[in-house]
């Protein structure tokens, strides 16, 4: 064999064994995903056997019709739905015009008012979320869907705000000279010149927080005290783990399981270039 | 609204035109009223859900308050019980920070190390980029139900995790029904299948490390090793820092030991019982509104603290420009 040769082998050789780990790795962290989709196929003595199979014995997909219509995931998914796209819409549109009147606006008190939004980020949530349970429930909004929305209609949360306050200062001041001297207000300039020129930070902040929203148990177990109370899916699922009864039909659960994972799943991977992008900057920049 | 700004649209140019101005500060007032009508609900938004719920916050952390019947004035009494008189808080203490010491270096560690495995040139490696992300996606509540799922301890219905430890031989495992520090490491163990988050910034960071470094080390003649001991590891310093700092702040706040530990999350023995959760249940379970205030305050000062002595040892990081 010529060195040429040996050169060859050794990096085919290499190749594979970077292949193996890397299909290894992915199986096993794909591994609980798989469990999931698994048990949510199953029949359901074969999910209430007591030796925990790994495989299904076929493919139930009755069960996820079961789960929202006999299960109790029903209406739950419905509440998802409306509050996630309320945020999905409202998160961009609160970033987008605290972002412009940060970049783009002069006014007294801008450093002042930057700053203490800044300072929220800092803070640990739990401080505020004892009062406002206080508060929503002295204006009678607990057990209702509100608290899930209300406040990011207002404010965006310090991070996507600077995040786009970023994206917009690399927007250069002539985009909006002509718009200006054809008589567009701030208002027209900020939504309809600027606004489609930050559209990959706006799908960013827009799909995370969808995805924030759907996968939220913790502010609705806070704020929900009656069983009356619109339960989004991700409560849903969460009410139903801390109840000490074991369920008769653990398959909607995971068939329930199942689509609350696969939303975010399909998400990110239909808008990963955004999602990546974004959580690298906010990473990179914060 | 919409007129409003218009108006003010034209005061600008006005403004230039004409001979004689109005007081400079006059300008500038009328110049910040489409600002201040842009910021507006932002403002408000942080007065309402952020200001006045700290200020209030700090403000029942003296009182002793169950939203019902008691509200009495107990000065620096709930903070004398943190320190001295709540017999779950030596507990909570060393929970907690038996899980920073482990889950931290053990995420950094891991996320980083697999990082580095996926920043090869190979075909298909962004499809494993996007597999090794893949798990993060599932909502926590679900990985909650699956993990308790795959750890479950009961002799009868053992999990998959002891199923597997029977079929070779070995003893089972409690995982997080333990009550001991084993609870603890079942939770590290679980955080094992979420790298895949941490990974997608660490390959942002080594995209952002300068080409003509490495070729000029190659120059050089250093080797694969040397490289990431005198490159990669001290350009990614800036980066493992701010990692460092959002997962203490994050750690000490962590209260997700709801979604799968026993006892709503204080596991067995109070074995999975850390600070975040602690706040938690004194708030929304026992309505200790008061005594959770404080326990809330006292985590502000300890994420002060911690940041604060993180940012005074930062010698080692590394900032380029």
């Amino acid at each position: 064999m010529t060195i040429n040769e040996k050169n060859r082998v050794r990096a085919t050789v290499a190749k594979a064994v970077m292949y193996f780990f890397l299909v290894l790795i992915a199986v096993i962290l794909l591994y609980p995903y798989g469990f999931m989709l698994n048990r949510g196929l199953m029949t359901n003595e074969w999910i209430l056997d007591s030796y925990m199979h790994y495989w299904t014995d076929g493919f139930r997909f009755m069960n996820y019709v079961e789960a929202f219509r006999d299960g109790g995931y029903g209406m739950p998914l419905v509440y998802s739905i409306i509050v996630c796209a309320i945020v999905f819409v409202s998160t961009p549109l609160a970033s987008m015009l605290a972002a412009y009147a940060f970049s783009k606006l002069e006014w007294i008190g801008k450093n002042l008012i930057f700053s203490l939004m800044m300072l929220t980020a800092l803070l640990p949530g739990i401080v505020t979320q004892i009062p406002l349970y206080v508060l929503y429930n002295d204006l009678g909004m607990t057990n209702t869907l509100l608290p899930l929305f209300l406040p990011g209609i207002f404010f965006a949360g310090a991070m996507n705000v600077f995040l786009t306050r970023q994206f917009l200062m690399s927007v250069p001041r002539e985009m909006e000279e002509s718009a200006k001297l054809d008589g567009a207000n701030a208002l027209m300039r900020c939504f309809i010149i600027c606004m489609p020129l930050c559209a990959p930070i706006l799908i960013y902040l827009g799909v995370s927080a969808f995805i924030a929203s759907w996968g939220d148990y913790l502010t609705p177990s806070m704020y929900n005290n009656s069983t009356d109370a619109p339960y989004t899916l991700a409560y849903a699922l969460y009410d139903m783990t801390s109840r000490e009864t074991n369920s008769a039909h653990p398959e909607w659960i995971f068939a329930a399981a199942t689509i609350t994972s696969l939303v975010p799943t399909i998400l990110f991977t239909v808008f990963q270039k955004y999602l990546i992008e974004g959580v690298q900057t906010a990473g990179l920049k914060g | 609204m919409v007129t409003e700004t218009a108006k003010t649209g034209c005061g600008e140019t006005a403004a230039v035109t004409l001979p004689r101005r109005p007081s400079n500060l006059k300008k500038r007032i009328k110049g910040s009223i489409t600002g201040w009508l842009f910021i507006l609900p932002t403002v408000f938004g942080i007065c309402v859900f952020t200001l006045y719920p700290i200020i209030q916050s700090l403000y029942y952390s003296f009182f002793d308050y169950n939203m019902t019947s008691r509200f009495d004035f107990v000065g620096f009494g709930n903070y004398i019980r943190i320190f001295s008189g709540d017999s779950d808080m030596p507990k909570v203490v060393t929970n907690t920070l038996l899980f920073a010491l482990l889950n931290i270096p053990v995420t950094l560690c891991g996320s980083y190390l697999l990082a580095l495995f996926l920043n090869v040139n190979l075909k298909g490696i962004k499809v494993f980029r996007v597999l090794y992300y893949l798990p993060c996606t599932m909502p926590a509540i679900v990985s909650g139900i699956v993990w308790s799922y795959i750890m479950r301890y009961n002799v009868e219905t053992p999990g998959l995790f002891n199923q597997m430890f029977s079929a070779m031989g070995l003893p089972m495992s409690r995982f997080f029904y333990a009550d001991n520090f084993t609870a603890v490491a079942s939770i590290v163990l679980m955080n094992l299948w979420s790298l895949g988050g941490g990974t997608i910034i660490w390959l942002a960071q080594f995209k952002n490390i300068p080409k003509q470094l490495y070729e000029a080390a190659e120059i050089d003649g250093a080797g694969t090793v040397h490289r990431f001991f005198a490159i990669t590891l001290p350009m990614s310093t800036p980066m493992v820092f701010y990692n460092l700092i959002t997962n203490f702040i994050v750690t000490l706040q962590f209260n997700g030991t709801l979604t799968f530990a026993p006892n709503t999350g204080a596991g067995n023995n109070n074995a999975t019982l850390m600070f975040g959760l602690k706040i938690y249940l004194e708030a929304f379970r026992r309505t200790n509104m008061g005594y959770a205030c404080a326990l809330a305050w006292v985590l502000v000062v300890a994420v002060g603290l911690v940041t604060a002595l993180l940012f005074k040892t930062n010698k080692w990081v590394q900032y380029d420009n």
